[in-house]
C-alpha cells in the first residue's frame, strides 16, 4: 500500500487533498442535523447515475419502442423492475430532500453574505432537478406520462408568443408526439447533465471554500463548536446514508413502480389529471385563478405571478440584505414560513381535490 | 394504421386484447422479498451499531486532543468563523495552517 502511495505521489502529489481532508471542519450545534441533507442529496444523485446508466442499457427511445423496452425491462431482465423502482423512488426522495435543503437554508439564513453565489447555484440546481423529473416522467411512454407532459408543456403557452414558442420547442411541434419523447430523452440523459454537473461542481467548491453557515442566532450566542469532518462527521454521514439507502430499496421492493398503459396519442385528456406531487402546488395555484382578470387571461396572470415569485426566491440574498447583521425585516423573516405552509397546503389540497 | 387501430379498439370487446396485456413484472416471490428486506435491515442495523461505536470513539479522541479545548474557546471560534467565511480564492490563507480545531 505504501509502495503504491509512493509510486502515485511521485507522479501526482495529492498531499493538498490529504491536507484539506485533515483540516476540514463542520460547525456543531443543536441544529447541525440540517447539514446532512446535502450529503443525502449527493448519495441520491449517485444512485440516480448508477441506476440511470443501467436503465439506459435496456431503454430504447421511440414512440414504438419506449414502452415495449420498459415492459421488457420489468418482465424479463433480472432485477430490472427493482432497478427502475430504485431510480424512480430515489428521484422522488431526492426532490423531497431538495426542498428540505432549500427551506432549511431559508430558515437559517444560510444564503446571507458571503454565500449568495452558493444560494443562486443551488437554486438553479433545484430547477434543473425538477426538469430532470419532468423529462424523465415521459420516458416510459405510458398514458399518464403523456397526459402529464401535455398539461405541463401547455402551461408556458399562457405567457404569450414567447411561451407558445417554448411549448413548441419542448414538444417539437404542436402536440406531444414521438418527437417530444426524443427531445425529452436527449435532455434527460445529456442536455441537463451537461448543465447540472459543472454547476454542482461549482456549488460544492463554494461550500468547501466558505464552510457551512451557522444559524445567525446560534452564531451570535456562540452556542456552537467545530467537529472534524474526517472521521467524526463522515461517520455520521455514512449512518444517515445507510438508512436512506435502506429506505429507497425497501420502497422499491414493497411498492415497485408500475408500467401503466401504453400511450395512445389519440385518447382524450382525462378531466381529473394531476401532475407529479412536486408540481402539485403550482398546478393547484393555476386552478385557483379565475378565467379572466381585468380583461387578461387568468392563466397568464397566474403564470406571470409564479415566475415573479420564483425570481424573487432566486434573488432572495439581495432582497434580505440585512440578514448578515441580523436586521431582517419582520415580513422577510416570516416569508419562508409562509412559503412552506403554502407549498404543503396547496400540495395536500391538490392531492385531496 | 394507428387511426384504424384506435377505431378497432373502440368497437372490439376488451377481452380480444387480452394477448396485448402487459405481462406481470418479475418481482420474485413474497417470501423472497420479505427475506431480502429482513437481511438488508439486519445488515443496516449491524453497520449502524458499528458506526455508532466508531462515532463515540472518534468524538472521545477528538475531545482528548490538547488543541481541542483551546480551539473550542470563544476567541478561537470567532477567529475560525471569520476565516471560514473568507474564501481562499479571495486571498484568504489556507485553512490547513489556520484551523484551530484540528
Amino acid at each position: 500500500m505504501s509502495k503504491l502511495q509512493d509510486w502515485l505521489t511521485e507522479r501526482v502529489d495529492l498531499g493538498w487533498v490529504e491536507d484539506f481532508m485533515r483540516s476540514k471542519v463542520v460547525p456543531h450545534h443543536r441544529h447541525s442535523y440540517v447539514y446532512y441533507s446535502g450529503g443525502i442529496l449527493l448519495l441520491l444523485l449517485g444512485v440516480q447515475i448508477i441506476t440511470g446508466t443501467l436503465l439506459l442499457a435496456y431503454y430504447s427511445p421511440g414512440e414504438d419502442t419506449a414502452f415495449e423496452s420498459i415492459v421488457n425491462l420489468v418482465t424479463k431482465v433480472p432485477l430490472g423492475v427493482y432497478m427502475r423502482s430504485v431510480h424512480s423512488w430515489s428521484a422522488n426522495i431526492m426532490v423531497f430532500f431538495l426542498f428540505f435543503h432549500l427551506f432549511s437554508i431559508l430558515f437559517y439564513q444560510g444564503y446571507r453574505r458571503p454565500r449568495e453565489l452558493t444560494w443562486v447555484g443551488g437554486f438553479i440546481l433545484l430547477v434543473l432537478t425538477l426538469a430532470f423529473g419532468f423529462s424523465g416522467y415521459l420516458l416510459p411512454w405510458n398514458q399518464l406520462a403523456v397526459t402529464a407532459t401535455k398539461v405541463g408543456t401547455d402551461s408556458p403557452g399562457a405567457l404569450g408568443p414567447i411561451g407558445a414558442w417554448v411549448t413548441i420547442l419542448l414538444r417539437g411541434g404542436e402536440d406531444v408526439t414521438g418527437i417530444t419523447l426524443g427531445r425529452f430523452f436527449a435532455l434527460h440523459v445529456w442536455g441537463l447533465p451537461l448543465l447540472f454537473f459543472p454547476l454542482l461542481a461549482l456549488h460544492l467548491f463554494l461550500v468547501q471554500a466558505q464552510g457551512m453557515a451557522v444559524p445567525p442566532k446560534i452564531e451570535r450566542k456562540g452556542e456552537y463548536s467545530y467537529l472534524p469532518f474526517f472521521p467524526n462527521v463522515l461517520y455520521r454521514d455514512l449512518a444517515i446514508w445507510l438508512v436512506t439507502l435502506g429506505l429507497v430499496i425497501t420502497l422499491a421492493v414493497v411498492s415497485p413502480w408500475t408500467v401503466g398503459e401504453k400511450a395512445d396519442l389519440l385518447a382524450p385528456t382525462p378531466e381529473r389529471m394531476k401532475p407529479e406531487w412536486f408540481f402539485l402546488f403550482l398546478f393547484q395555484t393555476l386552478k385557483l385563478f379565475p378565467g379572466n382578470i381585468l380583461g387578461i387571461s387568468g392563466e397568464t396572470v397566474a403564470m406571470s405571478l409564479i415566475i415573479l415569485l420564483i425570481l424573487a426566491a432566486f434573488l432572495y440574498p439581495w432582497i434580505d440584505r440585512g440578514a448578515g447583521e441580523g436586521k431582517t425585516p419582520f415580513l422577510l423573516r416570516l416569508a419562508p414560513y409562509l412559503a412552506l405552509i403554502y407549498v404543503i397546503g396547496m400540495t395536500l389540497w391538490g392531492f385531496l381535490s | 394504421m394507428k387511426l384504424l387501430w384506435s377505431f378497432l379498439a373502440m368497437i372490439v370487446p376488451a377481452t380480444s386484447f387480452a394477448a396485448e396485456a402487459v405481462p406481470p413484472p418479475r418481482l420474485g416471490s413474497l417470501a423472497d422479498r420479505i427475506l431480502f428486506l429482513f437481511a438488508l435491515w439486519l445488515l443496516i442495523v449491524v453497520l449502524l451499531v458499528t458506526l455508532r461505536w466508531k462515532i463515540s470513539l472518534a468524538d472521545a479522541l477528538f475531545r482528548m486532543m490538547p488543541q481541542t479545548k483551546k480551539a473550542q474557546s470563544k476567541e478561537a471560534r470567532e477567529e475560525y468563523a471569520h476565516q471560514d467565511a473568507s474564501p481562499r480564492m479571495a486571498g484568504g490563507e489556507s485553512r490547513n495552517t489556520q484551523n484551530p480545531a484540528v
